[in-house]
């Protein structure tokens, strides 16, 4: 459990440095989706260089997972090139509160989803809503 | 494809010209970011029965990386090829820090405490950003700031406190 939770707060550093980057790089004269090419381009390259030894396709074990996080990749991808435009369009101040309710979107797909790997308790639904409120009142602080 | 390369600046700078001057587009595109993002956890959950976080990331950007390029090969062929050195670097060094090591936690916290609760500590990012703003920069908190501050520890406490199953 406590590594789970290392890694999402470490997730939430290395997003959090990631954005800073970005919200000051689209706003310069490349057009955002070609700054999503390169920094996804980066990405795989040193993820791969990092992870290399351990890599395998993993089409033995389950088609339908690979599938699964091939979804989600092109999800991701969707997602990427709908924030760095909507940067683009509107501005930071604007953008994040709207971008910061992931969380809200990632519990209506689990309850929908994932109800026999993950039970949404109440606890988790008062603790996600109210993180969620509180990065978007820090965020247009 | 030589038709839709050559249609796509033009759908580009149309799609710009009629969006820029109203924020609501880019409101209702930062909400569509989100939804995606956050389906996107859901489905890496279930990838993640099988395939290790490490796999995970490195197909998952990767599938991200070809339909990125694609539209970008679409639409904005030119910029593609003529980007800056300078540009790169920045937005290479976006990639490697957002991409490979933020999405590399964000599976692996995904893998080991489930999609929602690690969805949802990954968002308290702005927290450290200000927090980095606050102790570097010497930027005084504002009310919004301490009240946001608050609700994030109070919801990590209740999140990292509920039962897991």
């Amino acid at each position: 459990m406590i590594k789970g939770y290392v890694a999402s707060l470490l997730s939430a550093i290395f997003y959090g440095s990631g954005h800073v980057m970005t919200k000051w790089a689209v706003s310069g004269s490349t057009p955002p989706i070609v700054g999503a090419t390169i920094s996804l381009f980066c990405g795989v390259i040193v993820l791969y260089l990092v992870g290399w030894k351990d890599f395998s396709f993993g089409f033995e074990k389950s088609r339908k997972a690979l599938l699964f996080v091939l979804a989600a990749g092109a999800l991701a991808a969707a997602g990427v090139v709908m924030l760095y435009q909507a940067l683009f369009i509107a501005g930071v101040a604007i953008v994040s509160p709207f971008a910061g309710t992931t969380p809200i979107f990632t519990m209506l797909g689990s309850y929908v989803f994932l109800k026999k790997i993950e039970r949404i308790s109440f606890g988790l639904l008062v603790g996600c809503v109210l993180v969620t409120v509180g990065s978007v009142l820090v965020t247009v602080g | 494809m030589t038709n839709l390369v050559r249609v796509g600046p033009l759908f580009q700078s149309e799609i710009m010209h009629q969006f820029s001057g109203d924020p609501i587009w880019g409101m209702i595109l930062a909400v569509f970011s989100a939804m995606c993002y956050g389906v996107s956890a859901v489905f890496i959950r279930l990838g993640l029965r099988s395939l290790t976080p490490i796999n995970a990331s490195i197909l998952s950007l990767a599938t991200s990386l070809a339909v990125v390029l694609i539209m970008s090969l679409i639409l904005e062929q030119k910029a593609l090829f003529s980007i800056s050195f300078p540009a790169f670097l920045v937005f290479g060094a976006c990639g490697i820090i957002a991409f490979a090591f933020g999405r590399y936690f964000n599976y692996a916290g995904i893998k080991y405490v489930g999609a929602t609760r690690s969805v949802t500590l990954r968002s308290i990012s702005p927290f450290f950003a200000t927090l980095l703003a606050v102790l570097f920069l010497g930027e005084a908190p504002s009310i919004s700031v301490i009240l946001g501050t608050i609700f994030i520890v109070a919801g990590v406490w209740i999140v990292v406190n509920s039962s897991y199953e």
